[in-house]
């Protein structure tokens, strides 16, 4: 399948600029400018409807010219979601863009759809793996459409969550982001696929089953039996009682949690990244595990801040276990893409430990957290795609010397393993080190002593990581190069390489200059935090 | 010249970034841009140290652009980078772009047949526009970002012959041996950051000073954060045990060495010590704990020097020698005499790896019982080098007698418990200074010729040893002249030095004490002599002695087994660790619960399927009992 795709002539490096770049371009300057307060044009729905109805576009589209649909759609977002960064208002935190439909009104189900800064962000990243997912699976054979169908109808599906205010919707959404995966793995995935997709898929329905039975017990728990979040966030209007918060939190956070790969609820995650095709692998641990964490800021945290209070301490225990354990348990895998899954178990625990800081600081960088492991994990598996199309294997011993090979792709991946060590002027850096920040405050500052023992903690697996990335690092890239039939490998080409480039790209991006996002995360995590209150 | 000072740092930077991305295919237009950019780093610091001189003392310190810029801000949490101009960074900001220009230009020699030869010179450029970052940082958080970032550098250019697997496996060990040195470093920061609600320097300088002052602020705790930072501070200054890295850095390209152990590593945990003395001030404890790991490095690495066989090793171990003598000198309180050592100490070992280097290039060996008879074949590599053994002795006039004096005087002064026995320790490692340092000029320059040189590296196309090139002696000739006259600066009378960079608001002028002086050059000397006997005149006899103390010799040949050490936790705890992890995933974690409750789930589904009533009441029973046992166990069972 593979050596097929490389025999395959390549577009022209004009022709893919052109695909990409022109709709980028009129995504960004053809959407309206929002009038104070009034909506031109449903601005959010364009995210959640064009990728979904583009899939169905591509049913019917001849030959190959799916491909150029997808392209074009997914820069198109790209383009909207920079635009929509320029829009969003900084000053007026809060909610902006809403769109409201009613939809079955008398139930309190309405289709509501708005973003504040987490979301910007999330779309953001979002459309940037949907962009590079593209580009990365355009060779993608056999049966290239259904998988780009399916693929599209993914995406629609995580638009759909990031924007959602209707927990009914934001549900359907969440269940239209998990069942393709199952096609996905299950078909064009390498390996013992059926096993993983299956495992993968059960995982994530029982979390979702969690979620369910909580946003139910919401709806009728509040006095006003509605799924409208904005409603469900307002204390005063749903009145739930600090039993009723301490009994259905912890339903949200694991619920959400194993799509986040809570400790011990990861293990899908391994299987479900080897197995996975190099795409799906980008949107799945680029954006699909930022779902959990994303749960648990929009929904978990300001409905039932007393609950988040009383549980939250165990559960950072638990994220402890999640950032140690899969750093540590990183050391020994022989397997690229399990180096990464555990990587990933790793750094998805640094999300929900920031999370569980309930500092301000702390869910800042836990949001930043998101938004860098989501490019960065994109990239690495991005390149661990290429280098298994070239060399036909993912085992480590089997590898080395690659950077002689192929000295971009190596060298890349060196800057991206220095970013996952959290090296500074990369995007890792800045989130780490306010999750950290967030821990000490919860530890000293807001005189929650138990939280002195975990910081110490959660700074050990720095280290760690360091020694888990470098091993790769060295046995992969450095040293003589250890099959002589590597030599002759072909580099990489355009089409190979703009992806990773545009990832790298972002994480500089982020790394040297975090201000602004950091600035847009804040609209959100500022109003938040002064709404939910810390541990005082 | 001072509100453009922010560029320095950032021209390299740009230069990594144009050469990286641009103009890699051309090698001189790479090499032009590089050492184009560094010249003119050199000429602004310069220009920035002239304007210094020129300002009243108490103004000498400010932040540009515009007192530093936003980078992240949640109010009031505040992170800024900018450039932070005072005697201290100006002081570094000469030293590095200065040693950087020269080491540079004698790339242009050493490097010319190498494939990667644009590669190289962009690394050299990320090294210096981190390490000047590093020492304009106005906060403890660009200091750390700057820090890791100094370790990136050393990562890539320690592994530039990345086909190496020595080069890749020193490469590995020094990130991560900093790594986690840096650790409590960076638990040190943000303590620091959270505790006084600042990163910056001058501002936590000014709290802490009120703090201690009015009582509000424990000097045990300002200890703490002083050691915190000083751990770091012992990763990238290789003190005992955090040496290991150091020396095995030595499988870089030599002129990265050069730049390692004369400007643009080592020197940065000195500098961060220097940068953040007010912490350190506060308490005895911590300036005791400096003081003693200083001395004790100088010694234990000075006698590890002893028994090396590879010239860049001696050299190495003699910069973590020197090194310790900086901390010593910090740790007793002699703010300038530890600085001005950093200072005069990146000339001569600048100059060391330069000539080892010129060496290297010349014979192609590393081993120094290969090399002999150089003297008359490399007229300019051995006067220089010869200068450079004479300065790091410490032999009147040569710039290290000036400055090691200083720390002497300053150890002789402190009132750190035990300081005779601190000084004894540096005057004895003056003593094996001298004495491994001239070992290593007779045995390479003096003496016959050994032939064993050619045979055992083949394929040689130079022949005979030969000079170098002149963009490589020329390097050598200017930190010559350097290594002689740079201490004058300080001499007594002159104290120009100590006059521009002191700590507290009143220069301390140091006095000229004859006895220690003469003390230390008296050791010198034996040293000297006692290696002329040894291995010019072989009136001793070396093996012989080696042979006697058998014991003694192999456990300084194994630089202590320190290394040994490391490697038997790594091995056996970590990665022993680490498989049990792993195993636990696989078969408890994921084998037990997940497969299992796939197990049970298949049986339970195969026995319920006989019990199916299909009677609704029933089924509400079921998920009622369920959901009450779970509400128990979450609900009281926590």
């Amino acid at each position: 399948m593979t050596s097929q795709a490389i025999s395959l002539p390549d577009e022209s490096r004009a022709t893919l600029l052109a695909g990409s770049l022109i709709p980028g371009l009129l995504g960004y300057f053809l959407l309206p400018r929002p009038e104070a307060g009034q909506l031109a044009v449903p601005l959010l729905s364009f995210f959640v409807v064009l990728p979904m109805l583009v899939s169905f576009l591509m049913i019917v589209a001849p030959g190959k010219s799916y491909r150029w649909l997808g392209l074009a759609v997914s820069a198109l977002t790209v383009g909207m979601s920079i635009r929509l960064f320029g829009f969003y208002g900084q000053a007026p935190a809060g909610f902006q863009f809403t769109e409201q439909v009613p939809w079955l009104s008398n139930l309190g189900i309405n289709y509501i759809v708005a973003v504040d800064g987490i979301s910007v962000l999330m779309v953001i990243l979002t459309s940037v793996i949907y962009f590079t997912g593209t580009v990365t699976s355009w060779n993608m054979e056999p049966r290239g459409k259904e998988f780009f169908v399916l693929f599209n109808l993914l995406v629609g599906g995580v638009f759909g969550v990031f924007v959602s205010l209707d927990l009914f919707f934001f549900f359907m959404f969440y269940e239209l982001a998990v069942l393709p995966m199952y096609l996905l793995i299950g078909i064009w995935g390498s390996g013992p696929k059926e096993y993983a997709a299956m495992k993968l898929t059960l995982y994530l329905l029982a979390g979702s089953a969690f979620m369910l039975v909580a946003f139910i017990a919401m709806y009728f728990g509040s006095a006003v039996h509605t799924f409208d979040l904005r409603v469900l966030m307002d204390p005063v209007r749903t009145a739930f009682s600090f039993g009723f918060q301490k009994f259905w939190f912890p339903f949200l956070f694991v619920g959400f949690g194993v799509i986040g790969a809570l400790w011990p609820l990861h293990t899908w995650s391994p299987d479900g990244h080897s197995s996975a095709p190099t795409s799906v692998s980008m949107l799945h641990a680029g954006v699909l595990m930022k779902l959990g964490g994303f749960g648990i800021i929009r929904v978990a945290l300001p409905c039932m801040p007393d609950g988040a209070r009383y549980w939250l301490p165990l559960f950072a225990l638990l994220t402890i276990v999640n950032i140690l354990y899969g750093s540590i348990a990183a050391l020994k895998q022989t397997d690229l893409k399990f180096v990464t899954a555990y990587s990933s178990v790793s750094h998805c625990g640094y999300v929900l430990f920031g999370i569980c800081t309930m500092d301000k600081i702390g869910i800042n960088g836990a949001v930043m957290q998101m938004f860098s492991h989501g490019i960065m994990t994109a990239l690495f598996f991005c390149m661990i795609g290429f280098i298994y199309g070239r060399t036909h294997t993912r085992d480590i011993p089997k590898l080395g010397g690659l950077l002689a090979v192929f000295p971009l792709v190596g060298s890349l991946y060196i800057a991206t393993g220095m970013a996952s060590v959290g090296l500074p002027g990369m995007s890792g850096f800045v989130a780490e080190f306010m999750i950290l920040v967030g821990a000490y405050q919860s530890g000293y500052q807001h005189n929650f002593g138990y939280f002195k023992i975990l910081f110490p903690m959660a700074i050990l697996a720095v280290g760690v990581t360091a020694i888990y990335v470098l091993r790769v690092l060295q046995n992969v890239f450095y040293g003589p190069v250890k099959d002589p039939h590597y030599k002759g490998l072909p580099q990489a080409r355009f089409i190979e390489y703009f992806p990773m480039a545009l990832l790298m790209g972002v994480i500089l991006m982020v790394g040297l200059y975090p201000k602004p996002f950091v600035d847009l995360v804040n609209t959100a995590v500022g109003p938040l935090i002064d709404h939910v209150g810390g541990f005082k | 010249m001072i509100e453009w000072a922010w560029w320095i740092p950032v021209l390299p930077a740009l230069s990594f970034a144009v050469i990286l991305l641009l103009t890699r295919r051309s090698k001189a237009l790479s090499a032009v841009i590089s050492i184009l950019t560094m010249a003119v780093c050199f000429a602004m610091s310069l220009g920035v140290l002239f304007e210094l001189f020129q300002m009243a003392p108490e103004n000498r310190k400010l932040v540009v652009p515009g007192g530093g810029i936003p980078w992240v801000e949640i109010k009031p949490f505040l992170i800024t980078v900018g450039a932070l101009i005072d005697p201290l960074s100006v002081n570094m900001l000469c030293v590095v772009t200065f040693i950087s220009l020269l080491v540079q230009v004698y790339s242009l020699g050493y490097m010319r047949d190498d494939e990667r030869f644009s590669t190289f010179f962009a690394y050299l450029s990320l090294f210096s526009a981190s390490m000047l970052t590093l020492v304009v940082s106005p906060n403890y958080v660009q200091i750390f970002m700057a820090w890791e970032l100094v370790g990136l550098s050393s990562y890539l250019l320690i592994g530039f012959w990345y086909f190496k697997d020595s080069a890749a496996n020193a490469c590995k060990k020094a990130f991560i041996v900093n790594r986690f040195a840096d650790l409590l470093f960076l638990i040190g920061v943000i303590t620091i950051g959270m505790t006084f609600q600042t990163f910056d320097f001058s501002l936590v300088d000014g709290v802490v000073k009120q703090g201690l002052a009015n009582g509000s602020l424990s000097s045990g705790f300002v200890a703490g954060l002083a050691l915190l930072l000083f751990s770091g501070a012992m990763g990238k200054s290789g003190q005992f045990p955090f040496h290991i890295w150091l020396p095995d850095a030595m499988e870089g390209p030599t002129p990265v060495s050069a730049l390692i152990h004369a400007a643009t590593m080592v020197t940065a945990g000195v500098y961060l010590i220097a940068r953040t003395f007010t912490l350190f001030t506060a308490d005895p404890l911590s300036m005791t704990v400096v003081a003693y790991t200083g001395a004790f490095t100088a010694l234990f690495a000075a006698t590890i020097a002893l028994a090396q066989d590879d010239i860049k090793r001696v050299l190495a171990f003699s910069t973590l020698s020197q090194l310790g003598y900086m901390v010593l000198a910090l740790g007793v309180g002699g703010y300038t005499a530890g600085m001005f050592h950093l200072t005069t100490h990146a000339f001569f070992k600048a100059l060391l790896f330069l000539g080892a280097g010129s060496v290297i290039h010349s014979v192609h060996t590393n081993d120094i019982w290969e090399m002999g008879g150089l003297w008359p074949k490399m007229k300019a590599t051995g006067w220089t080098f010869l200068i450079a053994c004479l300065a790091i002795s410490g032999i009147a006039p040569f710039a290290g007698f000036w400055s090691k004096d200083e720390i002497f005087v300053a150890v002789e002064q402190s009132r750190i418990p035990g300081h005779g026995l601190l000084l004894t320790a540096a005057v004895f490692t003056a003593f094996l200074t001298a004495f491994y340092m001239f070992r290593l000029f007779f045995v390479v320059f003096m003496g016959p010729r050994k032939k064993a040189a050619h045979g055992s590296t083949g394929g040689d196309s130079h022949g005979e040893p030969h000079e170098s090139p002149l963009n490589m002696v020329l390097p050598l000739s200017i930190l010559g002249f350097f290594s002689v006259v740079a201490g004058l600066v300080n001499a007594p009378g002159i104290n120009a030095y100590s006059r521009f960079l002191y700590f507290g608001s009143e220069p301390e002028i140091g006095v000229f004490h004859f006895g220690l002086a003469g003390v230390s050059t008296l050791a010198a000397v034996a040293g000297i002599i006692l290696a002329g006997a040894f291995y010019w005149k072989h009136l001793l006899s070396p093996a012989a002695w080696a042979e006697k103390h058998k014991g003694l010799y192999t456990l300084l040949k194994n630089k202590y087994y320190i290394d040994e050490i490391w490697a038997w936790l790594v091995e056996n705890v970590l990665f022993k660790l680490a498989t049990a992890f792993a195993w636990f995933d696989k078969r408890v974690v994921d084998g037990g619960m997940v497969d299992g409750a796939g197990w049970v789930t298949r049986r339970v589904g195969s026995m319920v399927r006989k019990t199916q009533t299909g009677q609704v009441q029933q089924y509400a029973l079921v998920v009622f009992a369920m959901v009450a046992v779970l509400y128990f166990v979450l609900s009281f069972g926590f």
